[in-house]
């Protein structure tokens, strides 16, 4: 999969590069807005991290640019700005996601996979499994070594959550917009005792561990 | 547009005002001059000809009375009479006939016409050189005589120019008086904008935000001008206070972070091991994530209290976000053995930002779970008032002191009892200050040891 970064700043760009290449993506940097646009209108990219304040065509007009050349590949807005309107803005020109300076990559990574599947149009799965745990989401069952699990429902819902980013860290930030429908990271454990919570009911009683903490960072759910 | 130079501006406008004014006073003063000689002149001139008019009638009775004779006797009775008197006979002749000194120019040709040429039997005549005016009053007799009284305009002119030359010098005090007024009318026109552009010059020139003008209560309309001036002077000074406040907390608060942030950093660097490393990144990380939330919660607290908070005020029935809040918080009271009860009814609209408003609740419902200990109770409450709706926020927790209620809202205020939990101390501030961008207010009643009970009212 090929991502588009449009970043001014060097270092910003080089860690987003990097981190995404680590990720197994394929990466191009613009520096500034013309040669983003350039590359966006020629190259076909799966999605777009494009920055707000850019040299020679702002992030913006970038976006409204793409769109009016009937490209729909998913771009993700970053900004300095917090404002409820310049999210709205964004997203109104034609942003899908927007993501305030400073961010944590794992943040963007787990945003960008949601974009690319979103715009895949492919049809989530109704059953899910990670190693010996398995969910069935229609009839809301989740099996471990054959025994059966009660969850319940936000409980369910970070544990699906969990399992469709398998093996990549979600931070406390998605958990609670995830789960809770929830857009701003209130000073709360509440996350915390979540995943306590669904630790207990999945991993307490097994010897392999499939939650971990990644310290500073979230969580994720794998097989170690 | 940015004036330069606004005194020399005013300096022009008072120059314009005294001058229109100037202007104004002296064009009426001579109208009501014109008027008042035009007056004074057509008087004299109604005296002078009834005077004569009441001779000729006299001479008229004298002589139809007594016969040329005795007219003749009065008419020269008087020799300084200045009067020109004739009498003429029927066939043209003129037995009496008296011609003062002043007389001596007139044109006899110009009497015998003015017999003819009169009007209302008055005629005007001039001397052989055309410099004096005479007037000649002709009254035709019954027996077919005529009788003339004329009389020099010469006095009647010397009053009327006397009293025009008293005019043309009454026009200099005039223009002076006029000037005199435009400069006091300017004078207390332009004193009060010029004292706002006083005060607005050593706000500009020395920065200084706390100068206001100082209130006359003489005039309604320059005392408006002043207040609202001062309103928004007044406005502009908390939003810099605010700014200032702002950038001298993130300052502040931001340097114990950075300080942590980068000290971790320097002994990672001079350690060896890769566990220690991995360690301190991890702690980076974390630091940076804690200045990060301080910074956005600092400056929505500062926003609010400034009023620059961007807020998207609709009208909601906050019922469900109560609802959602208490849901958001069920596993973390379930967790720490807390039951948390609610009494409100299903509908409460009150016009708010809602995710601003679920903030305000998640951080109070937070910090009652927070303090109190396991198996106590939390109770959200609401009810809708005439005017407000409040909603109540009650905890069986450690309650808090008398002397640290004055500070609960303080920015990064931690009670003594509080310094252990989590949090940054910036809780509450945030609270009290978005509730007051909403015009609302908060309240706290607390009893150390039995609990406390935070509200907060929302104006409908």
């Amino acid at each position: 999969m090929r991502v588009l970064v449009i970043e001014d700043d060097k270092k910003i760009a080089s860690f987003i590069r990097n981190g995404l290449k680590q990720a197994g993506f394929a990466v191009d940097v613009a520096y500034d807005g013309e040669e983003g646009l350039n590359l966006a209108l020629h190259e076909p990219y799966d999605a777009a991290v494009v920055d707000i304040m850019l040299p020679l065509l702002g992030g913006l007009s970038v976006i409204e640019e793409l769109r009016r050349s009937k490209i729909n590949t998913p771009v993700i807005i970053l900004s300095a700005k917090r404002t409820v309107d310049d999210r709205v803005k964004g997203l109104e020109i034609g942003g899908d996601d927007y993501l305030t300076k400073p961010f944590s990559f794992s943040e963007l990574l787990a945003r960008i996979y949601a974009l690319i599947r979103r715009s895949s149009g492919a049809a989530e799965s109704t059953r899910l499994s990670v190693g010996t745990l398995s969910m069935d989401i229609l009839n809301r069952e989740v099996i471990r070594d054959d025994k059966k699990i009660n969850l319940q429902p936000r409980e369910f819902a970070l544990l699906e959550y969990l399992m469709r980013s398998a093996g990549r860290v979600l931070s406390k930030t998605l958990i609670m917009e995830h789960v809770y429908d929830y857009n701003f990271d209130p000073q709360t454990n509440v996350v915390d005792v979540l995943v306590c919570r669904l630790r207990n009911k999945i991993d307490k009683d097994f010897e392999k561990k499939i939650i971990h903490t990644i310290r500073g960072v979230g969580y994720v759910l794998k097989e170690s | 547009m940015f004036l330069k130079n606004p005194k020399l501006l005013l300096k022009s406008n008072s120059f314009k005002l005294i001058t229109w004014y100037t202007v104004f006073f002296v064009l009426s003063s001579l109208a009501i001059n014109i008027y008042a000689y035009t007056v004074i002149s057509s008087f004299i001139y109604e005296q002078s000809r009834s005077e004569v008019e009441e001779d000729i009638l006299e001479l008229e009775e004298i002589y139809e009375e007594s016969g040329i004779e005795a007219l003749r006797l009065d008419v020269f009775e008087d020799e300084n009479d200045p009067f020109f008197v004739r009498f003429i006979t029927k066939e043209g002749v003129s037995p009496v006939l008296r011609i003062p000194q002043e007389w001596e120019n007139v044109n006899p040709g110009y009497v015998e016409l003015s017999i003819l040429h009169s009007e209302d039997g008055w005629a005007y005549i001039g001397d052989v050189r055309d410099e004096e005016e005479y007037e000649i009053r002709t009254l035709l007799l019954a027996d077919g005589s005529a009788l003339q009284i004329g009389q020099t305009m010469e006095k009647r002119e010397g009053l009327l120019s006397k009293i025009r030359r008293v005019y043309l010098f009454a026009i200099i005090p005039i223009v002076l008086l006029g000037y005199i007024g435009g400069l006091l009318i300017a004078d207390r026109a332009l004193n009060p904008i010029k004292r706002l552009i006083n005060t607005l010059e050593s706000i500009v020139t020395d920065a200084k935000i706390d100068v206001r003008v100082p209130e006359e209560h003489t005039d309604k309309l320059h005392d408006e001008l002043i207040s609202l001036f001062n309103t928004m002077l007044d406005k502009i000074e908390t939003l810099i206070n605010g700014m200032r406040n702002v950038l001298d907390n993130v300052a502040h608060d931001l340097r114990t972070p950075m300080t942590r942030l980068r000290g971790t950093a320097e002994v990672a660097l001079q350690s060896e091991k890769s566990e220690d490393l991995h360690e301190a990144l991890v702690d980076c990380i974390e630091e940076s994530e804690r200045i990060q939330i301080m910074l956005d919660t600092l400056m929505d607290v500062s926003e609010a209290e400034t009023g620059s908070l961007k807020l998207n005020p609709e009208k909601i029935n906050v019922a469900p976000v109560i609802d959602d809040v208490v849901d958001l918080y069920s596993y973390v009271a379930e967790e720490k053995d807390i039951s948390v009860h609610t009494g409100f009814p299903k509908e409460l609209y009150v016009t708010v930002d809602r995710s601003r408003i679920r903030q305000v609740l998640a951080n109070l419902l937070d910090n009652a779970i927070k303090y109190t200990p396991s198996g106590g109770r939390v109770d959200i409450e609401a009810i809708r008032g005439e005017k407000e709706v409040r909603i109540t926020v009650k905890d069986t927790g450690v309650g808090i002191s008398v002397n640290e209620l004055d500070n609960i809202w303080d920015r990064l205020y931690r009670g003594d009892k509080s310094r252990s939990e989590r949090g940054l101390g910036l809780g509450l501030s945030l609270v009290k200050a978005i509730v007051g961008a909403h015009k609302g207010y908060v309240e706290v009643l607390s009893k150390p040891g039995a609990g406390s009970s935070f509200s907060v009212h929302l104006p409908v």
